[in-house]
């Protein structure tokens, strides 16, 4: 067949292109393989590797020529697997993700994930297939990481559970030491002779028990959970109530009459934990019966005293007509007995009239007259009373006077003199002769009072009795050596007469160097509303 | 064959040398060269042939196109003369050189089986020079042997060493595997054959 010019041209033309077209392709073929990271090598039908690209060569360390015609097998641990892989590659035509271990040609193990891929020629007829390996041992090294920490956070979790179970039985233990603490303690709440009340923060009753129940003659069920003010609804509760307070005030042995011959003892305590305030304890003592014994007691003491009175005033103004002469002349001797007698008698009154006070302040019948008076001028003429006794006695007497004016005080001077003249008769009776007692008077404006202290250098008092100081009939160990006189009241009386006037008592003292007694008044209307209460 | 100097003369008879042969066979070249001698082997191998001037720059050889056959056999013998190789080089430059080539990958769907490789291999040779033919003279499969026989193809002896590598890399791609392969060329046209003879055998 003969080619004209014109279709050889042509077929020139197209043959050139051709050959243009497979350069370029060749060019790209090369730069793909070169570029492409993925590490592949072809296998030809008989499993030997006939061609690899460069990362199949960086992977693997071998070149070409070292591992071209050799098996694919050769460069993996897992030999037999390969040689199975090669097998199936035929029906499965494509297998993907497949670990193996791949040896370097420096011996090095290197974890790949394995693909094959089949190949076919244009009629479909194998031809081999391609193998392409990826390093997976970053992928391998965190996986072994995060197993490693799935594994150490096993072992967390296993000892916190371990530790979790531990503390379960612990708690377990100590919710039935709890439990059987609690029991106690509820046993002993209900048991008490003392009745108990339990308030929370919010001033709402949480316990109350069978005694305090009995107390009021309420049902508990009636009380729990109600506020003090829903409280007040209970007519039996009223007078506790009213003691109380709204915000539940502190109270220390406060006497509450609930009933004819049932007199309480109220004392708040308030009960903190470490998270604070937790509420309010109301203890509630039953004190009827002390208190009708005192009652009986001073009914006794007032009745004897009166009763002695009389005769002991008879016989003052005989022994005085006596010493007077109002019955005849009177020889020295009988004179000398006569004057012991009277003074004997004297201290008699004293001590019956301080019996007298003592049963009418524990009667609540010590009535108070107030009027408004400069103390300092009080003390001053007390002091002034007793000038004559402290020369006598090789005494010196030295009374601070302020440069400035005290305030008045409302007071009932009968009783705050009596006041003065305790406290200065003790501390002139147990000083020793060359001895000082000081008075001074300080005004302290702040707590609007006025306080009134007197020291001495006397014998002061044992420690082991100053607890005792302001209790009746109390005298000093070491003082009824020195003096026979006195009858252990004036102290007692002193300080309801000073608490009676809102005002404190107190004192300080050491044994061989003598003491210091205060009380304060208050000023203003306190006293009023005091006395008011009285 | 001995290294010897290149001389003018038998430059100018090679570039007389009829025939032509694919570019593939340059990059193999130098691929072998870069890797026995490095990128500065391959400088120095193009700045000898330039003295010769004979200028190759294996860079821009494209692999599917044709260059004067003669110019191949002054690469190789440059190669040669420069690095001072022996035959036995040259032969394991001709084993390298399928696992570099282009050409042979194109021509991996040929290398199935050894028959199959055996009765292609025709094929394979026109592939790559375009005088001489290779004939697929015979296959034993119970005599383990195969004979191929290149004909019409005398050029230069530098080839024989380099073909004997070159076959037996075919045979180490089909010939079953943990096989001990060997090959020889039995008979040269430069010995006074009519042919070059190149028989395979595998056990």
């Amino acid at each position: 067949m003969e080619i004209d010019k014109k279709e050889l041209q042509f077929l020139k033309k197209e043959l050139q292109r051709a050959k243009q077209d497979l350069e370029d392709l060749e060019i790209y073929l090369e730069g793909f393989f070169s570029f492409l990271p993925l590490a592949v090598c072809t296998v030809n039908p008989g499993g030997i590797i006939i061609d690899i690209n460069k990362a199949f060569q960086t992977l693997t360390g071998y070149k070409s020529i070292e591992i071209v015609g050799k098996a694919p097998e050769v460069i993996f641990s897992e030999k037999k697997e390969i040689v199975r892989l090669e097998k199936e590659i035929t029906k499965k035509e494509v297998i993907r993700g497949l670990e193996a271990t791949l040896i370097t040609k420096e011996k090095k193990k290197i974890p790949v994930s394995l693909s094959v891929s089949i190949r076919k020629d244009e009629e479909g007829s194998f031809i081999g297939y391609f193998i392409a390996l990826s390093d997976i041992t970053e992928i391998k090294k965190s996986q072994e990481e995060l197993e490693g920490k799935v594994r150490e956070r096993t072992k967390e979790l296993e000892d916190s559970r371990k530790a979790l179970m531990n503390m379960l039985e612990d708690v377990g233990e100590a919710r039935a030491k709890a439990e059987e603490e609690k029991n106690k303690t509820l046993t002993i709440i209900t048991n008490l002779t003392d009745g108990l009340l339990v308030f929370d923060i919010n001033n709402k009753i949480l316990l109350i028990n069978p005694q305090a129940e009995a107390f009021f003659n309420t049902k508990k069920e009636d009380m729990l959970g109600k506020s003090i003010l829903e409280l007040n609804g209970f007519s039996n509760l009223k007078p506790l109530v009213d003691l109380l307070k709204k915000e539940i005030r502190g109270i220390f042995r406060k006497e509450l009459s609930i009933r004819e011959n049932l007199i309480i003892e109220v004392s708040t305590v308030p009960m903190v934990s470490k998270e604070g305030e937790t509420g309010t304890l109301v203890v509630l003592h039953d004190i009827s019966r002390e208190k009708t014994v005192e009652r009986i007691k001073t009914e006794f003491v007032s009745l004897a005293a009166h009763q002695l009175r009389t005769p002991l005033s008879a016989i003052k103004w005989t022994l005085r007509m006596l010493l007077d002469g109002d019955f005849g002349e009177i020889t020295k001797e009988q004179r000398d007995f006569i004057e012991k007698t009277y003074r004997s008698n004297e201290r008699m009154i004293i001590l019956i009239n301080d019996l007298l006070d003592v049963t009418r302040i524990e009667e609540g019948r010590y009535v108070y007259r107030p009027a408004l008076v400069n103390l300092e001028d009080l003390v001053q003429f007390v002091a002034n009373s007793y000038k004559e006794e402290i020369d006598k006695r090789n005494l010196k007497l030295e009374f601070k006077t302020l440069k400035t004016k005290l305030p008045q005080v409302e007071v009932d001077v009968e009783k705050i003199r009596l006041v003065i003249q305790n406290f200065l008769d003790n501390a002139i009776r147990y000083t020793p002769p060359g001895g000082k007692i000081t008075i001074s008077l300080k005004y302290n404006k702040d707590k609007k009072e006025v306080e009134f202290l007197i020291k001495d250098t006397g014998a002061g008092i044992p420690r082991e009795q100053q607890g005792r100081i302001f209790t009746k009939f109390f005298r000093g160990a070491n003082v009824i050596r020195m003096a026979t006189e006195g009858s252990g009241l004036g102290l007692f009386i002193s300080k309801n007469i000073i608490e009676a006037h809102g005002g404190r008592a107190w004192f300080e003292s050491k044994e061989g160097e003598g003491s210091t007694f205060y009380f304060t008044l208050p000023i203003g209307k306190e006293f009023e509303e005091l006395i008011k209460e009285f | 064959m001995a290294n010897s100097e290149i001389s003018p003369s038998e430059v100018k008879r090679l570039t007389e040398t009829t025939g032509k042969v694919r570019g593939a066979v340059f990059q193999t070249d130098a691929e072998y060269v870069k890797e026995k001698k490095g990128k500065a082997g391959l400088i120095l191998l193009e700045r000898e042939l330039k003295k010769i001037n004979c200028p190759i720059n294996y860079e821009s050889i494209k692999a599917t196109a044709w260059y004067p056959l003669g110019l191949r056999i002054i690469s190789l013998l440059m190669i040669k003369k420069a690095f001072n190789w022996t035959d036995k080089e040259i032969e394991k430059m001709g084993n390298a050189a399928p696992a570099y080539s282009f050409i042979v990958r194109m021509l991996m769907k040929y290398f199935l089986s050894p028959q199959r490789t055996f009765k292609e291999s025709s094929k394979y040779w026109e592939k790559h020079y375009t005088i001489g033919s290779l004939e697929a003279y015979k296959y034993s499969k119970e005599k383990e042997e195969y004979i191929l026989r290149l004909k019409d193809f005398k050029v230069h002896p530098i080839l024989c060493p380099y073909l004997t590598g070159y076959f037996f890399r075919m045979g180490q791609y089909v010939l079953p595997k943990g096989g001990k392969i060997s090959i020889t060329e039995s008979k040269c046209v430069f010995k006074g054959d009519p042919f070059h003879e190149f028989i395979m055998r595998w056990r």
